[in-house]
Order: C-alpha cells, then structure tokens, then sequence
C-alpha cells in the first residue's frame, strides 16, 4: 500500500512537473529570430539617445504580422505618430510649451550644431509613446490618405544620414542644420501664409513675389540637370557603384587581422591573400578608424567591363559569382587548387557572411532596369546627390540672377538637400517642395513634415485595415493565461512587444531604488521550456552588444537579446501588446 | 615521390585555418576594429588595451558601477550606454554596424578611445 502511494505520489509531482511550462513541451523551444521563421532577417536596432523604444518595438512587431516581413523605419513611425499628436495638439493649444522645441532661435542653432547646449533636447519630440496607439494611428493614416505612409528603412533618408559615413550623431545635427535653412528661409520671405489684409499687404506681396521667382529658379535648375543625367548617364549598366556595395566584405576582411602582420606564417595561404586584397590602401587614423579606399581599382575596373558586357539577366546570385571569379582569378599568387579554396573561402566566410547578398540584389534590379527600360531611375537619383556636392552645382546657381542673390540660403539649402541620399532622391521633387513651399508654413509642421514624409512612394508598406492592435495588461491576468498567449502568438510564427521596467536587465526588482522601473517596450520573439520552467525570449533596441547582469537573465551574445526565467519576466513586465 | 607527397601531408596538416581574432564595426566606409577586453568583458579599440591605465575608455569601464542614470534619463527606453556616454563623459556616441548590418552604439572618448556603450553603466 505504501508503495503504491509513493509509486503515486511520484508519477503526480513528475506529471506537474512536466505541465509547469503550460502548452509547450519540457525541451521544447520556439524562436522566430532565426530558420526562416518572421523575424530571421531582423536587424538588431540601437536606439541610441532617442525615447523611441515603442516605436522599435511597433517596428518589430510590424515586420513579424505584414506580408514579406518588410523592414521598416522605427524612425518614421515614431515621426508619424508624433505628426499626428501634433496636429491634433496644434488646434487646441498653439501656445504650448512642446512647440518651443522647435522654435530656437538661430543663434541657439548655431552654437547646438557647434558643440553647446543640450544636444539631446530636440528628440523629446519622439520622446515615449505606445506602441498599440502609434500602430493604430499609421493604419488609420494610410486610411485616410488612402495610400501607403510608412517607410521602408532602406528607403528612409534619415536612417541614411545614420549611416552616412560622418561620425558625428547626425540625426540631431541634420534636425539643426534643418532649422537654420529655414530660419533663413522666413526671415528673406516671411511668413507666406499671412493674411494680406492683416499686415502691410504691399510688404507681403513682394515677399511672395520673391519667394515665386526663387522657387521657380530652383525648381529648373534640378530639373534641367536631372535631364542631363538621364540622357548621358543613365542609359546604360552604371557599374560605378559596384565598390559600395561589397564594402561588407572589406570589414569582414578586416576581421582577419593577424593576416596584416608583416611576420605572420600563414600570410601566403589562399584565405590570407584573400583578405590582404580585400582591404585597399588602408590608412589608419587618429581614433583607430581605418579609412579604406574601397576595392582595388584594377580589379574594380575588371569586374566592371564584365558586368556592362552581360547586359541584362542580373541576379545577386551571378553577380556575387562575377565578384568572386574576377577577385580569384587576379590573385596570381594562388595555384589552381589554392584559388578553388579561395572561391569557397569567399562564398563561405566572405559573401556569405554578411549583407552583401541584399545589396547586390539592389544592383541586379537597377541593372535590369536599364536592360529593359534603357533607363536607371536609380542612376539618376545618385549622381543627382552627388551634384549637389559638386562645385558645377556652385556655379550653377551662382549664374542665375534669380537664385544669385540668395547665396547663404543655397549654400544651407544644400545641406539639407545633401541629406537626402540616394533613394531619396527619387522624390527630389518633394524635397525641393518642402524646400521652396513647406518652409514657408509653420515651422514645427514643416519640420515633421521633412522627416514624415521623406521617402518615395514605392519604398511604403501598407498596413492592412483590419490591423488590430491588442494589449494585455499583465496585472489583470494570471500567469498561465499569459503564457498560453505567448505561446499561441509565437506558434503562429509572430511577435510580441512587452512593456517591462528596465532596470530588470541590470538588477532584480527587489533591488530597485524608489521609483526606479525605466518604462521601456520590447519584443518577445521566443519561449522556452527548461527542466519544466519557461523563459522568455525578449530583444531590445540598445545594440547587439547589450549585456544583462541580472542572474535571472541570460544574454544571447551578438543578438542585443535575452532569455528572461519567468520570475525575472514576471517581475518586470507589466503589459504585453501583440497583433490580432 | 612517396617523400613529396609525404611533405605536402605535413604542409596541409601544419597550415592555419582561417582565424578571425578581431570585432571588425564600420560607418559608412571607416571601419574601427576591436577586441575583448578579459578584465571587463567589453570591446575595446586595440590602442587602449595596449595602455589601459591612461585609457579613458578603459578608466570608464572601471567606473561603471558608480554610474547611475536618471527616470528622466531613461524614458522612453533611451539607450543608458548611449546617455551615459554623453551626459557623463562628453563624448560622442557612434551607431556602428557589424558585418550583418546589425547596430550597436559605441562611446568615444576626448582621448579617441573608444568602448561599447553599453558596458559604461
């Protein structure tokens, strides 16, 4: 008897045991971060200084429940949401403290873009939110312009500034250099929008007068150069571009460094020679950057011939063979069997290792545009930026009378054209819109609208209307119910965002200080069944290299991501927002 | 012959595999190397492991615990690395992004140090 109730008693703590982790199985684990599940090609995001974390979060969220799983700009959601905040604050408070970001005076700009001041003042315009209300708000955008709003990150201007190349933090110098443009702007036009019988209506209509002749000035002179471009430029394979594009692989090569040591054994093997001649004219500076001067320009040129000579059919498949045999095949110092291994070094460890792949895709569709249209739009967009960098654009304007007179206006409305890369471009008519028309309107609405609509139109995905945002406040459910919600969400391959206190990822909660949380949104992209207790898979928008000391955490090196147990997870979050 | 082929074995067996032993991060077309610092766990540009002592990077990785960051501070989910880095250091934050295109911040110090930000606090 007393057996048998042991015997009893045993099978029921293994049989509790075994249902502890709900619906999943004991070893079981979903990730939707990698093996061709939603999130796989998801970017880790670092949200640097700005309080953005809904809209990384809304972002990720995003990209797991749309079609494609698109990659879209955390920027531009938080700029729509808050466009639409503001426009509804604009009506009933005109005189709110909010709008004084916004209006610095010059000189306050000046001395900002220089170096003083508190250069983080200007992101509380995109300072918290939530991340249900800003994915509501962009669908119901798109419903009312009928059209699609939000941007892709590849076709966003701002995330291009990011990425520039300038090591400053660009985002707050653009927003400055911005505000100095129009600043100028209105103090040589004035306030457009005045009502002539209100003020001096003589005054006024000269303004208008000028701003008319200025406009239309500037409005030709891109014009007519765009034409140029068109015709002699870029009707034809454009391969120009091919060193930016396998620029991943000169920083992969880099990570090779020991094959850069003069004494170094292995120097001649096949992988050596692969990354020596990867990384071209290397100069080193003071900071430790290494400035290179993208491939070599021999082997440049001969990958450029081979690709104008194939003329169309491009694929990022046989133009990553194209690099890879033309790069092989100049390094003399390589045998027949040493430059196989080369080839596989570099499909393996080189191309396949980085984002080469996706770029090159880019650069297929661009040359098969021109295959079968005989035209690049693409093309077009960039050497029209790189004009605006030119000295011809300089006397270009110079030598016309309507624009000749406003010379520091053109010089700052450069800098602001200039932040417009590449695909933004594609919209330069936008650009010049906002430029010779938008300025003139109130100043905080023409600055969102610079960073709310600053993307072309086939770089917008839509939000379908029946997109419902659902939130689940953590206090008013019992674990278990929670869980099997994750665990449903997850199983049908999609995220969550979870609404936490931060501090969690560096201390327990009961060693939080009064009123220590730091409100923060995350995603949920994983659980886990362990010895019969979850965990929780949470990504976080401070970079790939954050860290968790908190022993209930785990940090998956490389992923800016956790393993949250399920007091640690319990503890700190206390809503969870996913899509229906 | 036998002794060839038997010299070529050896080659083979005695030639190093690929090793990569650096965190290679880029912005546009500057890239910045970095290695693990053991001491601290964090990535460190390759000068100030050579000079630890005088390195301000390195100094404020010593300091981290001493580093508190505001409410105020961390609404909206603000990076803490990135703030402290600013508010406490003056320095510059850098969104560097590795091979894969994923971001991280890093600090850079007046002495041209540089750390991953988010080892600061």
């Amino acid at each position: 008897m007393k057996y048998g109730l042991f015997i009893l008693g045993l099978l029921f703590s293994i049989n509790s045991f075994a249902q502890s982790c709900g619906s999943l199985a004991d070893g079981e684990t979903i990730r939707i971060d990698e093996d061709n599940k939603s999130l796989q090609n998801f970017k880790v995001q670092d949200q640097d200084g700005l309080g953005s974390c809904y809209a990384n979060a809304a972002s990720l969220l995003l990209q797991g429940n749309l079609q494609g799983n698109p990659e879209i700009s955390y920027l531009h959601l938080a700029t729509l949401y808050k466009t639409e905040e503001l426009a509804s604050k604009r009506s009933s408070a005109k005189s709110s403290k909010d709008f004084d970001i916004y209006a610095k005076a010059a000189t306050n700009n000046e001395k900002a873009i220089n170096g003083g001041g508190d250069a983080m003042k200007w992101d509380l315009a995109i300072d918290g939110g939530n991340t249900c209300s800003l994915v509501t708000a962009v669908r119901d955008l798109e419903f009312k312009n009928k059209k699609p709003v939000v941007c892709l990150k590849s076709g966003m201007n701002l995330e291009k500034i990011l990425t520039s190349g300038d090591a400053e933090h660009k985002q707050f110098k653009t927003f400055l250099e911005t505000s100095l443009y129009m600043n100028k702007f209105q103090e040589i036009f004035g306030d457009i929008d005045e009502k002539p019988d209100l003020f001096n209506k003589k005054r006024v209509q000269a303004d208008q007068e000028k701003y008319k002749n200025f406009k239309d000035g500037f409005t030709a002179l891109i014009t007519n150069k765009k034409k140029k471009i068109a015709d002699h430029d870029c009707n034809r394979i454009n391969a120009d571009s091919l060193d930016s594009v396998v620029a991943p692989m000169t920083q992969m090569a880099l990570t090779y460094s020991a094959c850069f040591k003069e004494d170094f054994p292995s120097k001649d093997e096949y992988w050596c020679q692969v990354v020596i001649n990867l990384v071209h004219n290397p100069k080193v500076q003071a900071d430790g950057a290494v400035l290179v001067e993208g491939m070599n320009p021999l082997w440049i040129k001969k990958l450029q011939m081979k690709v104008v000579q194939k003329k169309s059919h491009f694929s990022s498949q046989n133009l990553a063979d194209s690099i890879t045999d033309t790069f092989v095949d100049g390094l003399k110092s390589l045998d027949f069997k040493g430059k196989a291994m080369a080839k596989q070094f570099m499909k393996d460890r080189i191309i396949g290792k980085t984002s080469v792949g996706k770029n090159l895709e880019a650069l297929s569709n661009e040359y098969n545009e021109v295959a079968t249209k005989g035209f690049s739009q693409a093309c077009v967009e960039r050497n029209t930026y790189n004009y605006f960098q030119s000295k011809e654009y300089e006397n270009d304007w110079q030598g016309e009378t309507s624009l000749c007179s406003y010379a520091d206006l053109m010089k700052q409305a450069t800098n602001v054209i200039m932040k417009y890369k590449e695909s933004g471009l594609n919209d330069i008519d936008t650009a010049i819109g906002f430029l010779t028309a938008k300025a003139g309107e109130n100043y905080d609405e023409a600055m969102m609208a610079l960073y709310a609509s600053d993307c072309s139109e086939n770089n917008k995905v839509s939000i379908p209307s029946n997109t419902s945002c659902m939130t689940m406040d953590i206090s008013r459910n019992d674990r278990s119910k929670v869980n099997e919600k994750i665990i449903e969400v997850i199983k049908a391959n999609k995220p969550l965002t979870a609404s936490l206190c931060s501090a969690i990822i560096k201390k327990p909660k009961s060693e939080f200080k009064e009123g220590e949380c730091g409100n923060h949104a995350l995603g949920i992209t994983g659980i886990q069944c362990v010895a019969g207790k979850t965990r929780y898979l949470i990504q976080n928008s401070w970079g790939a290299n954050t860290r968790a000391t908190n022993q209930g955490i785990e940090t998956i090196d490389g992923k800016g991501a956790y393993w949250f147990d399920e007091a640690t997870f319990f503890d700190s979050v206390y809503g969870m927002d996913y899509i229906n | 012959m036998k002794i060839i082929l038997v010299l070529l074995t050896i080659h083979t067996a005695f030639a190093a595999d690929p090793v990569q032993d650096r965190d290679v991060w880029r912005i546009g077309t500057k890239y910045y190397s970095f290695q693990k610092d053991k001491t601290t766990n964090a990535l460190l540009t390759a000068d100030c492991l050579g000079k630890k002592k005088s390195c301000e990077a390195y100094k404020a990785l010593l300091n981290k615990n001493k580093i508190q960051v505001s409410e105020k501070d961390r609404a909206g989910g603000k990076n803490p690395g990135a703030v402290v880095c600013k508010k406490n250091y003056g320095g510059e934050v850098l969104i560097l992004r590795n091979s894969a295109d994923n971001e991280s911040a890093f600090c850079k110090f007046k002495d041209n140090s540089i750390a991953s930000a988010s080892d600061l606090f």
